[in-house]
């Protein structure tokens, strides 16, 4: 059984697999909807974020705020040197790289919530 | 006895219970507030497609039935902070949808949405950046949004409007809620926030050109997310939240270069501002000098990669923003100021009537702005000692003088555009007129004072005035008032969107002439051309004489062949009426551009039917396509036999 702390990575890795997958395997339109928009707008800047702070020291509404953020950051980041680089922007290519970037920064995630935290290295709230 | 002991627990929960009910019914009848609001804008738009001028009336009282509520909600006493960002997002998305409801099948209405549109096409027919964009070559230098589009497209299946509406979409919430979230840290209350967020959403650009498809869109709001992120983490040894902070960077260079500069501008005063308010303390602390080494830092990565971008990247973009746009604007508000040129009329777009209500509005706006600016820095000025709160101040200060620009021709498109990032700073600096309420409230100790609450009463829904009054003033300022709603699909004058008619030509041309033809078409059209049908229109100032010579002689055959133009893409809608702001069918070089009475001549658009040189390849609606290839090459010389007598005259 999954802890408690890694379902949601687990879940996000499966969910990005899946949307590599359905770049190779002819599926529904719908479920291309949903897991594109997921693997766009969600699933890289959630496990971005749990890579960041692994005990969730963020407050709902900013982790929220962060995984939009970040996700959008990495999909451009992503598309931009896809499509500069050789193998060119793909349904394929881009797939493979927000869901590959998804699985690692998970793993990522999940062996730094198993460290030691310092509470130096959390970000914190600021008066500036 | 035991009910003694149990009634403080058992009125906790009925408070509770009494709380979270009226939270419920507060936010159900928000909602419908709301919905009510978006289907008079929905009703507004469906009677102007259907010709209807009086519906107007809807479409202003359903932005009233958005603004108000929610601007009374979030402005509320007791309002917590989730609720006001909760509300704030809900705003920026329910007007998103007012531009959405207007045009909900096409990019038709803003001149840009086309160019991105032809960037996302070429980027996925090539799966690689910098094909040459006729319509703007920079931007296809900056292709973070039509990248990310593509993507989006490739991965769903989507349709490029429905990717990008969808793109944009999320932007504006990222916006909206990293606004709120800066501008709280800024003034540390989040009713003071709230105020900011609602000031800013009545910013002129922000309820039609802030929700186009144009890459502006997308980088505002990764910019905001940089600054709100870097405030949130900068103080912190975390590795990845500084890696994020680059990537967040890196996505605003390569998507748009005005952003790219504003946001090293302002790390840039952020860390100046930092180290004056760290002199003013008599010991900055390890964390506060750490905190900011990493925004001097991250001025350093934003600056360097702009520039860079800038230089090696995306060549065209330097002529492009300074010598056919800045230094234009600027010159010609020189000139103004010394009085060599003349005002613009304002309120004045050719051939359409505004409102006497919305001149008055308008300027009652920035009246109010410019009231509550000085009253708002003299508060800000007693929070100097937060380095934020100054780069605030330097930037609101500008409001003033941005409007300088808006009253010369050209110089009008650099302030409106300014606008969405002078009102950030305004906005802050503004919003703490409100904040204070709160911080009085807080220091009091026990109940406040009768006369505070009846005060505290009346002051939110005249502070909730004034900011839908500054809201609706700001409207009319950035959007003409027949660009409100959507055109009628035969409109009776010269069009201002591009029609479903030319935009089925320009996919046919897609089809069966293949893409990058050299097409010659008036201005509008071009952009159709070259976004749905991925044509090379020529430009607009080299093939005016095509058009406007009243027969087929040298001149006509001269301009198509310099130009090397194939296909002439002919609408008849010019003979119909004058084109509106910045009034000329093709460019500013046209003759009568801007200054015309009378539409333009019929016998100048036949002279193309009756020239055996000229066949007809496609008609649809008002639109024709000319083949013009045997002139271009020089097989097929017009005779003068074929002119047709000028029926009218030349346009004065």
């Amino acid at each position: 059984m999954i802890r408690k702390p890694f379902a949601p990575l687990a879940i996000t890795c499966i969910v990005a697999a899946l949307a590599v997958a359905t770049a190779y395997v002819g599926v529904p339109q719908f479920v291309r909807i949903v897991l594109g928009v997921l693997i766009v707008f969600i699933l890289p800047g959630f496990a971005a974020v749990r890579a960041v702070f692994p005990q969730g020291r963020l407050a709902l509404e900013e982790h929220i705020v962060a995984i939009l953020g970040t996700s959008l950051a990495m999909a451009v980041c992503a598309a931009v040197l896809l499509a500069a680089a050789p193998i060119g922007l793909s349904r394929e290519s881009f797939a493979v790289a927000l869901g590959g970037f998804t699985v690692l920064l998970s793993l990522y995630a999940g062996l730094r919530s198993r460290l030691p935290t310092k509470t130096d290295g959390q970000a914190s709230v600021e008066d500036d | 006895m035991t009910q003694t002991l149990a009634s403080p627990v058992v009125r906790k929960h009925s408070d509770l219970d009494r709380r979270r009910m009226s939270g419920v019914l507060r936010w159900t009848a928000l909602g419908l507030v709301v919905v009510t609001g978006l289907a008079c804008v929905a009703v507004a738009d469906a009677g102007s497609r259907r010709g209807y001028s009086a519906t107007a009336v809807f479409f202003w009282l359903g932005l009233l039935l958005i603004f108000v509520p929610i601007a009374l909600a979030v402005l509320r006493q007791h309002a917590h902070r989730r609720e006001r960002l909760a509300l704030v997002i809900v705003l920026g998305v329910a007007l998103y949808l007012v531009k959405v409801f207007a045009y909900p099948t096409a990019f038709t209405s803003f001149v840009d949405e086309m160019i991105h549109l032809r960037n996302t096409e070429d980027i996925l027919r090539t799966g690689h950046l910098f094909a040459l964009n006729p319509l703007l070559p920079t931007a296809s230098y900056y292709p973070g949004l039509a990248a990310v589009t593509a993507g989006l497209v490739d991965l769903t299946g989507l349709s490029i409007f429905a990717a990008g509406v969808l793109v944009i979409a999320a932007a504006r919430v990222l916006w909206c809620a990293c606004f709120f979230f800066v501008a709280e840290k800024l003034m540390g209350s989040s009713r003071g926030a709230a105020a900011a967020s609602l000031i800013y959403a009545a910013n002129p650009m922000f309820l039609f050109w802030s929700a186009s498809f144009s890459y502006e869109n997308l980088a505002l709001p990764l910019a905001a997310f940089v600054v709100w992120w870097l405030a949130r983490t900068r103080r912190s040894t975390n590795g990845p939240a500084h890696a994020i902070t680059i990537i967040a960077i890196a996505a605003v260079v390569v998507t748009h270069h005005v952003v790219g500069f504003a946001l090293t501008a302002l790390l840039c005063a952020w860390w100046l501002a930092a180290g004056y308010t760290q002199r003013r303390t008599s010991t900055p602390g390890y964390a506060d000098r750490r905190a900011r080494r990493h925004v001097g830092f991250m001025t350093i990565v934003a600056g360097a990669a702009t520039l860079v971008w800038l230089v090696f990247v995306a060549r065209p973009a330097a002529s492009y923003l300074f010598t056919d746009n800045i230094f234009p604007a600027l010159r010609q508000t020189g000139s103004f100021l010394l009085g060599d040129t003349a005002r613009r009329t304002l309120y004045n777009s050719g051939g359409y009537a505004t409102p006497i209500w919305e001149t008055v509005a308008g300027v009652t706006a920035t009246a109010v702005l410019l009231l509550a600016l000085p009253l708002a820095l003299y508060q800000a000025w007693h929070r100097r000692d937060r380095a934020p709160m100054v780069v605030a101040m330097a930037v609101a200060v500008v409001f003033p003088l941005s409007l300088v620009p808006r009253l010369t021709p050209i110089g009008v498109a650099i302030s409106g555009r300014a606008s969405e990032y002078i009102f950030a700073g305004l906005a802050c600096v503004v919003g703490l007129l409100v904040a204070p309420m709160t911080w009085r409230r807080r220091s009091q100790q026990g109940q406040p004072a009768a006369a505070a609450v009846v005060g505290e009463r009346f002051r939110t829904p005249v502070v909730a005035g004034l900011i839908t009054l500054v809201f609706i003033g700001e409207v009319t300022i950035g959007t003409a008032s027949y660009e409100l709603l959507p055109e009628a699909p035969h409109p009776k004058g010269y069009p201002w969107s591009v029609q479903p008619d030319v935009i089925a030509a320009s996919t046919w041309a897609r089809e069966h002439l293949g893409i990058h033809q050299r097409f010659g078409a008036n201005a509008l059209d071009a952009y159709a051309l070259g976004g749905y049908g991925e044509q090379n229109p020529a430009k607009e100032a080299d093939v005016w004489p095509i058009f406007f010579a009243p027969t087929m002689n040298q001149t006509v055959v001269q301009s198509i062949r310099a130009n090397r133009v194939l296909y002439l893409l002919v609408d008849s809608r010019m003979t119909r009426g004058v084109p509106a702001t910045p009034g000329y069918y093709f460019g500013s070089q046209e003759p009568h551009a801007g200054q015309y009475t009378q539409a333009f001549p019929v016998a100048a658009l036949n002279k193309f039917e009756a020239s055996a040189c000229t066949p007809l390849l496609y008609t649809g609606g008002d639109v024709t396509i000319y083949d013009v290839t045997r002139i271009e090459n020089g097989s097929c010389t017009p005779s003068l036999a074929t002119v047709v007598p000028t029926t009218k005259a030349v346009p004065r």
